[in-house]
């Protein structure tokens, strides 16, 4: 039986908040928190917002409208310590929770209203001051029949706001006027779908006809029609689906010219691919590289391995092999991606005839590495990237966050 | 490099903004945030915080009068060689929580490392030792040496 009522917890600009816990002197100031090359804003203060600072901006364009800003090397080490804290205040007081992203979480919030005589808004405001004071973070809290609806709420009400929707005049009030681009999952190629039907806001999505929507939308589309009339049917995940495929990678900064300098970012992304699968339990039956290049045309190639496993030892010399058929000579390598596919759990996966006991190398590696820092101890491979591993910030990425039902 | 570096208002202790007249270095980012002091490089007289003999003091950025050197910034691979071993410089730190560079101004952890040389009245003079640019800095400041860091931060060339 679905909960009667779904809360949605989302921090407000939570990077920023997340550098003012520990950074006081950064309040009120318009702050830009930088991704791992220092080139582009991934988040910024409501004080930058206001100068028309848009995530995703370079720093040379934010600094013009911004001059005044402080910029702040991402931190995710950090955002993760605070977001597990987060997620424990939300734990306290509901026993259904997803970890929705490492600053948003939907819950149960059936018990949490009826320990306030039944008021869910005053309910919603007492958990918002506990999550400030026990992690100085600042939320928005949203309670909705549907995760959707409670999720519209708390964006609706940034910063610092809350909203409990519990009524259906309460709910046709809320989506009176509302872009339907406001809507999670309804973005892009969808609103524009919608658009040519006449459909602009979430009063005239809820108002077509369900048929309509579907066949515009899919199935998908006709899952937010019923959760925007209030009627839940998309679940609180309180574990995490298994993965399709895992992939590590990323953009190679200023790029990798050489040989052993591409070689050792395939090598780095293919240690901490090797991390994940052991970190969910995983074994992979298929190992892909991607790599694109400034002035070539990418490459990508894909084998499958003799056995289904998770080790260094047999996915080192997959990745060496497949990097041989994607590597362009005197070509500047700007990206990569390296992909693990046909999971499953590990444990069940068949075994081969010809195992020679179990691979060491992996765990001398986290025997090592949980004492003295992640990368402590690494391939050989990947010692041209001496300033990729000297940088804190590179250590841990949003990726590296597990746990999360979302990106 | 560095084109300055900045602290909050509680950072500098009343006496030394009294006493160094610094009230000139006053800024206000917005009507929410806390006032700054902020030190240019470019500003005259250049004046620099640093952590000298157990406190806080205001030491001159570089100098304007020969022997000692005009910019305020020291290469670090040159302390290495012993270049400035002739001036006795002392090693030490600006714990500045902000730096500016090429336009931008960052966070630091811990502050920056500098030296202290002594002219012939005995007044202190700041030189902020430098390194290559990391990637990193590189590509945030587009100034192609950043300084030394008390923390690791930035990674490095």
């Amino acid at each position: 039986m679905p909960p009667s009522l779904i809360a949605h917890v989302d921090a407000d600009c939570f990077y920023v908040s997340a550098e003012r816990v520990r950074s006081p002197e950064l309040r009120g100031l318009s702050v830009g928190v930088l991704g791992n090359q220092g080139a582009c804003v991934i988040a910024k203060s409501y004080e930058a917002k206001a100068c028309g600072v848009k995530t995703g901006m370079p720093i040379w364009d934010a600094v013009k409208l911004s001059p005044n800003a402080i910029y702040i090397q991402r931190d995710f080490e950090w955002y993760e310590t605070l977001s597990r804290q987060m997620l424990a205040c939300v734990r306290e007081v509901s026993p259904t929770v997803e970890y929705y992203s490492i600053d948003e979480f939907f819950f149960d919030a059936t018990w949490l209203q009826s320990s306030h005589k039944g008021d869910p808004l005053q309910a919603a405001k007492s958990l918002q001051e506990t999550m400030r004071r026990v992690t100085g973070v600042p939320v928005s809290v949203g309670i909705a029949p549907t995760r959707t609806l409670a999720k519209l709420a708390s964006d609706a009400n940034k910063p610092y706001g809350c909203e409990a929707i519990t009524s259906s005049g309460h709910i046709a009030k809320r989506l009176a006027g509302m872009p339907v681009e406001e809507v999670t999952g309804i973005a892009g190629r969808r609103a524009r779908r919608l658009r040519a039907v006449g459909i602009t806001t979430c009063d005239q999505f809820v108002a077509a006809d369900r048929k309509l929507i579907r066949e515009l939308l899919t199935v998908k589309g006709e899952e937010l029609w019923y959760e925007l009339q209030g009627i839940a049917v998309q679940k609180i995940l309180t574990s995490r689906p298994m993965h399709k495929h895992v992939a590590r990678g990323g953009s190679l900064g200023r790029g990798a010219g050489t040989r052993l300098d591409l070689h050792a970012w395939v090598y780095r992304n293919l240690e901490r691919l090797v991390d994940t699968l052991q970190c969910y339990g995983y074994v992979c039956k298929t190992l892909g590289l991607d790599i694109s290049y400034q002035d070539h045309p990418g490459r990508y190639a894909q084998s499958t391995l003799c056995v289904t496993t998770n080790v260094t030892e047999v996915l080192g010399p997959a990745v060496s092999e497949l990097f041989e058929r994607c590597y362009v000579a005197g070509e500047l390598g700007r990206y990569m991606q390296v992909v693990a596919g046909g999971l499953e759990p590990q444990g069940r996966e068949q075994r081969s005839l010809f195992d020679n006991g179990r691979p060491q190398m992996d765990a001398i590696r986290h025997l090592v590495n949980d004492k003295c820092g992640r990368f402590a101890v690494r391939s050989g491979a990947t010692l041209p990237l001496t300033h990729v591993y000297s940088d804190p910030s590179q250590q841990h990425d949003i990726c590296d966050v597990a746990g999360k039902t979302c990106f | 490099m560095l084109d300055g570096v900045i602290f909050t208002w509680r950072d500098l202790p009343d006496v030394l903004v009294t006493e160094h007249r610094l009230d000139r270095h006053l800024f206000t980012p917005n009507e929410q945030s806390d006032r700054q002091y902020r030190f240019l490089h470019e500003q005259s007289p250049r004046l620099i915080p640093v952590w000298l003999d157990g406190q806080l003091k205001i030491a001159f950025w570089g100098s304007s009068e020969p022997p000692l050197p005009r910019q305020g910034t020291a290469r670090h691979e040159s302390v290495e060689r012993g270049v400035w071993g002739n001036l006795r410089p002392i090693e030490t730190v600006v714990p500045c929580p902000f730096a500016i560079a090429g336009g931008r101004t960052y966070q630091t952890k811990e502050g920056i490392k500098c030296l202290i040389v002594r002219d012939r009245q005995k007044r202190p003079h700041a030189y902020v030792l430098s390194e290559p640019s990391s990637p990193y800095y590189f590509t945030m400041t587009r100034r192609d040496r950043m300084p030394v860091f008390v923390a690791e931060e930035f990674g490095k060339a």
